[in-house]
């Protein structure tokens, strides 16, 4: 169970959700069923046995319209006012009158004895026990009736009909007979005239009996009398044989009870037979209708296998419905998964192709996850830039590292010696380095227009010292422009640029003009100008969609030229302000023209 | 064109098969076996006023069923059957096969259409030629005749024996022999002087003895039986004189009763049908007896009473279900089963080709092989003016006055026209 279980909780999503699917209707399905059986089975126990009930009265309510039918046709000639007379008169049987009379009863008994079927023949015996009979025509056959009459004598008026018996007819054929005795009144004075013995013939009864059952498409009728088993159907589905009559006798007898509808169970050859029994008073017959256990069942079964089979197809579509729903469902997600699996194990990124019909939960999935996707992609190129570069300048500022206080002190003692030696050159440039080196050391961030112009000078002592009559300068810059405030080293880089990219690759003397001018009310520019080689108009707009970055960070590796000229549109960035920054463009007739955009920052000191 | 050759090839097939089909039924008409969609069973009611055929009619009955399977046979057979017959004819509502007797009630039903005509069938040629010529109606047959009943003396074999009594030759000698009987302590006759129409029956055995007999009926059939005066008052000596040696109280005896005593051995002699010889071996198997015709006056018999036709099937030509009415004639008018009916009823069978040994009947056989016999007289006249015979024979019985009976005979011939 456990291990089911645990096998279970591993099992993948479809399988999972299609097990649980088919639980979820077959356990409903197969519970419903076993109570349905259950249930349709004490039903049609119930109904069959009440249905069975019914038919039983209604056939006992057969007998008794069959017998007062008889009764009343067979005796409605008898109440004629002359047989009357002839029945109450002592006969002399050597009369032509006795003649006559006989003729007249023996019409009578005819014409009466044709009026139903059931009807074999009549006798009438009168109160001087003459005898008329169209049935029993020989005295051998008479000596049943004095039973008879001795019956109907106690029944008090009413009729007596005896047990099914074999007797004569004409004196001939033997028969299945039945009797039924009554006294005959005379219709005006209600005296006792005679009786009336009407034989009836019991196989037209049995027939009777067979036509109601294949009317009703009946079977399971026997009928028993006393201890006889008098009639079981052809159509039945047990035939009771001798021994097998008397044991059903005993069980009915055994357990009868007189009033009413009479419910029986017994076991008979493997069989539980429950039957339903009702008798006749009149005739004394016990109406029984039996139903086998084996038949009631096949009658479950024949009732339940529709419903079974229905539900069995419709389990069977619900299983193949659910198998696709689930296989429609887990698809996207073992894709999802899949694309995942990739991710975690590769570092691939892959983009899932979604089911455009559907925009349900696992595609907004899908699409979180391609969004997810892209974007990790690009933030992990952008994160491994931002490494890169930092690495990059990081050497490069490790290769700066070295005491400035060294080298300043060192510069001031080659400066002493220089003079001391008296070489100028020396001497200046070192002058010149050692106040850069000041300059860059000490001091503020934020400096004037002039302390920057004043550093360039110095750079430029040293660099015309580097390519002596090479460059010109000039700065044309009043008094109020130079007090303007600026980063510290803005300036340097961009001479540096114009000498090292403008002036250096041209043959002969080249110039380089730094000017100010305010802008307006808020801002300044500072020109830095030269004539060199300058730049292609696509270095140009190449160098301008570089410097449309954010940070010098985003900056590829193809990029790192001209870095100081970025890395000063960055920093002014940074520390004023998107709108601030390093413009560049071609300058006529030859050159480069770099201009920088500056807040006047006086409150700011 | 090889599959015009086919087509043209089955079509001459078709016409080879329909013509000679064609010629095979012009031979005879066979009955078609009807066609039923399904196992839908035909119901035919066949109307039995021979109760005591039944037995034998149910085992035939069941034979058909087996053999027809989609045919029923509801088998009708009630006391006193013939009367409900007639009311069934009055109600216009006559079974679909009946047992008829051919006797003017049934020419009478003929006439009105009620019966279907049956000259066209293969089975009406299994009929005794002669026998089918006598009932015919315009050259037409509407009965198909099977069995002939007889009637003659009944005689204990073996109360013959022990008085030494041979078969009479001549009517004293039947007297006499009635008379040694009777010295014997036994009783000669019986006679069913309660039932009137059985006591006629008795009476009717004796009419072909009678001289002069063929003209006697021809004359009654006309009304006027008053030249036939002396053979009447003849034949009523005869009879008033066998009677003499009847019992005691035969107003009391019914047709069984004297049948039942017979075959006990009470009575040496009953003057009755053949009808009756399986009944009374079936009351006493153990009895020796057989049959004898009723001599003349001064010879022995010339003819004895016959019906050809006791037992007759006829078809109603109102049946909506004719061709399992039909088979099952075809089917009981078959040899073996004729032989079957005629070993078990005690009767000759009219069907050609048919033999049935009956001990009892031999005598009777020979005369009837020999086309020496006469057809009951009662098939010749009304029932109601057998019935009004009925009940003067029945008078004469209980009052002795011939006379009296003699003139009431003329008056009723007369009357019946």
């Amino acid at each position: 169970m456990f291990k089911y279980i645990k096998k279970h909780k591993m099992m993948k999503l479809q399988k999972r959700t299609l097990t649980i699917y088919i639980l979820v209707i077959s356990l409903p399905f197969f519970i419903s069923f076993a109570i349905l059986t259950y249930r349709t089975n004490q039903t049609i126990k119930n109904n069959n046995l009440d249905y069975m009930g019914q038919l039983c009265e209604q056939i006992n309510q057969n007998i008794d319209q069959t017998m007062s039918t008889i009764e009343r046709l067979a005796g409605i000639n008898f109440s004629d006012q002359r047989i009357q007379e002839i029945l109450t008169e002592a006969q002399d049987y050597s009369t032509a009158e006795y003649l006559e009379n006989y003729r007249r009863i023996d019409s009578v008994l005819r014409y009466s004895t044709q009026i139903s079927p059931h009807v074999l023949g009549i006798t009438l015996v009168s109160l001087h026990g003459d005898t008329y009979s169209n049935i029993r025509t020989i005295e051998e056959n008479l000596t049943d009736l004095d039973t008879f009459l001795q019956r109907v004598q106690d029944k008090n008026g009413e009729s007596y009909i005896s047990n099914v018996y074999t007797g004569f007819v004409n004196g001939k054929q033997e028969e299945e007979l039945m009797t039924l005795t009554r006294v005959l009144l005379n219709p005006n004075d209600y005296r006792k005239s005679g009786y009336i013995c009407i034989d009836l013939d019991y196989k037209t009864i049995q027939d009777n009996f067979d036509k109601t059952l294949e009317e009703e498409r009946l079977q399971n009728l026997v009928i028993l009398q006393g201890n006889q088993m008098i009639y079981q159907s052809g159509l039945n589905e047990i035939y009771f044989d001798q021994a097998g009559s008397d044991y059903m006798v005993q069980k009915i007898n055994a357990q009868w009870d007189d009033s009413g509808i009479n419910h029986i169970e017994f076991e008979y050859e493997n069989n539980l037979i429950s039957l339903v029994g009702i008798e006749n008073i009149a005739t004394g017959f016990k109406v029984i209708l039996f139903l086998p256990s084996y038949s009631m069942q096949s009658n479950v079964v024949d009732n339940l296998e529709f419903v079974m089979w229905t539900l069995v197809v419709i389990l069977l579509v619900t299983i193949l419905t659910g198998y696709f729903l689930s296989a429609n469902l887990t698809k996207p997600i073992n894709q999802l998964h899949q694309a995942m699996k990739r991710l975690e194990k590769d570092g691939e990124f892959s983009i899932i192709e979604k089911n455009v019909k559907n925009e349900d939960e696992i595609n907004m999935l899908i699409d979180s996850f391609n969004s997810m996707s892209v974007q990790l992609e690009e933030s992990i190129k952008k994160e491994y830039r931002i490494l890169e570069n930092n690495k990059r300048i990081e050497i490069k500022m490790l290769q700066f590292q070295i005491n400035p206080h060294f080298l300043y002190n060192t510069l001031n003692m080659i400066s002493s010696i220089a003079s001391l030696y008296d070489v100028s050159e020396i001497s200046e440039a070192t002058t010149a380095l050692s106040d850069m080196f000041r300059y860059n050391v000490k001091g503020k961030n934020i400096v004037t227009l002039k302390d920057e112009l004043d550093q360039i000078e110095n750079y430029l002592c040293i660099q015309r010292l580097r390519f002596p009559n090479r460059i010109n300068y000039s700065f044309a810059i009043d008094e109020q422009m130079q007090q303007r405030r600026i980063l510290k080293f803005l300036l340097q880089p961009l001479v540096e640029n114009a000498i090292y990219h403008g002036i250096e690759p041209r043959s002969g003397k080249g110039s380089i003009s730094i000017s100010a001018y305010d802008l307006n009310d808020t801002d300044f520019i500072v020109v830095i100008e030269d004539d060199g080689i300058g730049m292609s108009q696509e270095q140009i707009e190449q160098m301008h969609q570089e410097l449309a970055y954010e940070t010098i960070h985003d900056i590829v590796d193809d990029d790192l030229n001209r870095l100081g000229v970025k890395n000063v549109h960055y920093r002014i960035k940074k520390y004023y302000g998107k709108q601030y920054g390093l413009s560049m463009k071609t300058r006529q007739p030859g050159g480069l023209i770099v201009e920088l955009r500056l807040p006047r920052l006086i409150e700011k000191e | 064109m090889k599959d015009d050759m086919e087509v043209l090839m089955k079509s001459i097939y078709r016409i080879v098969v329909f013509f000679a089909a064609f010629f095979m039924i012009g031979c005879g008409r066979e009955v078609e076996v009807p066609q039923n969609s399904g196992s839908e069973v035909v119901e035919i009611e066949f109307f039995n006023s021979k109760k005591e055929t039944q037995e034998i009619m149910n085992y035939l009955i069941g034979e058909f069923e087996q053999e027809y399977p989609n045919i029923r046979v509801n088998h009708n057979t009630s006391v006193g059957g013939y009367q409900t017959l007639l009311s069934r004819f009055a109600s216009n509502n006559v079974p679909d096969v009946f047992i008829q007797w051919p006797n003017a009630t049934w020419r009478k039903q003929v006439e009105e259409g009620f019966v279907l005509e049956l000259t066209e069938y293969e089975f009406m040629n299994r009929v005794d030629p002669k026998v089918r010529q006598e009932y015919q109606i315009n050259g037409n047959d509407y009965i198909l005749p099977l069995t002939y009943s007889t009637s003659g003396v009944y005689y204990n074999v073996d109360i013959y024996e022990e008085l030494g009594l041979t078969i009479p030759q001549d009517f004293d000698a039947l007297i006499n022999n009635a008379e040694m009987i009777e010295r014997a302590g036994i009783r000669p006759f019986l006679f069913m002087g309660k039932e009137h129409l059985s006591l006629q029956q008795q009476w009717y055995a004796l009419l072909p003895s009678m001289d002069n007999y063929d003209a006697f009926i021809e004359a009654s059939i006309a009304g006027n039986i008053s030249n036939y005066k002396k053979e009447l008052i003849e034949l009523t000596q005869q009879f008033s004189q066998l009677v003499s040696y009847g019992q005691e109280n035969m107003m009391q005896t019914t047709n069984d009763q004297a049948v039942y005593d017979f075959a006990q051995g009470k009575s040496a002699m009953l003057i009755m049908g053949s009808w009756k010889i399986p009944w009374i071996k079936q009351i006493n198997p153990d009895i020796n007896f057989a049959m004898f015709p009723i001599p003349k006056q001064n010879e022995v018999a010339e003819y004895v009473p016959a019906f050809a036709g006791d037992f007759s099937l006829c078809v109603s030509s109102r049946t909506q279900k004719k061709e399992a009415a039909l088979l099952f004639l075809e089917f009981i008018s078959r040899a073996e089963n004729m032989e079957y009916f005629c070993l078990n009823d005690g009767s000759v069978p009219v069907i050609t080709g048919v033999d049935v040994y009956i001990p009892e009947l031999s005598l009777h056989k020979k005369y009837l092989r020999e086309g020496k016999y006469r057809t009951n007289a009662d098939a010749n006249w009304s029932s109601q003016t057998n019935e009004r015979l009925a009940e003067e024979i029945q008078l004469l019985l209980l009052t002795k006055d011939q006379d009296r009976f003699i003139e009431a005979m003329i008056q009723i011939f007369e009357e019946s026209q």
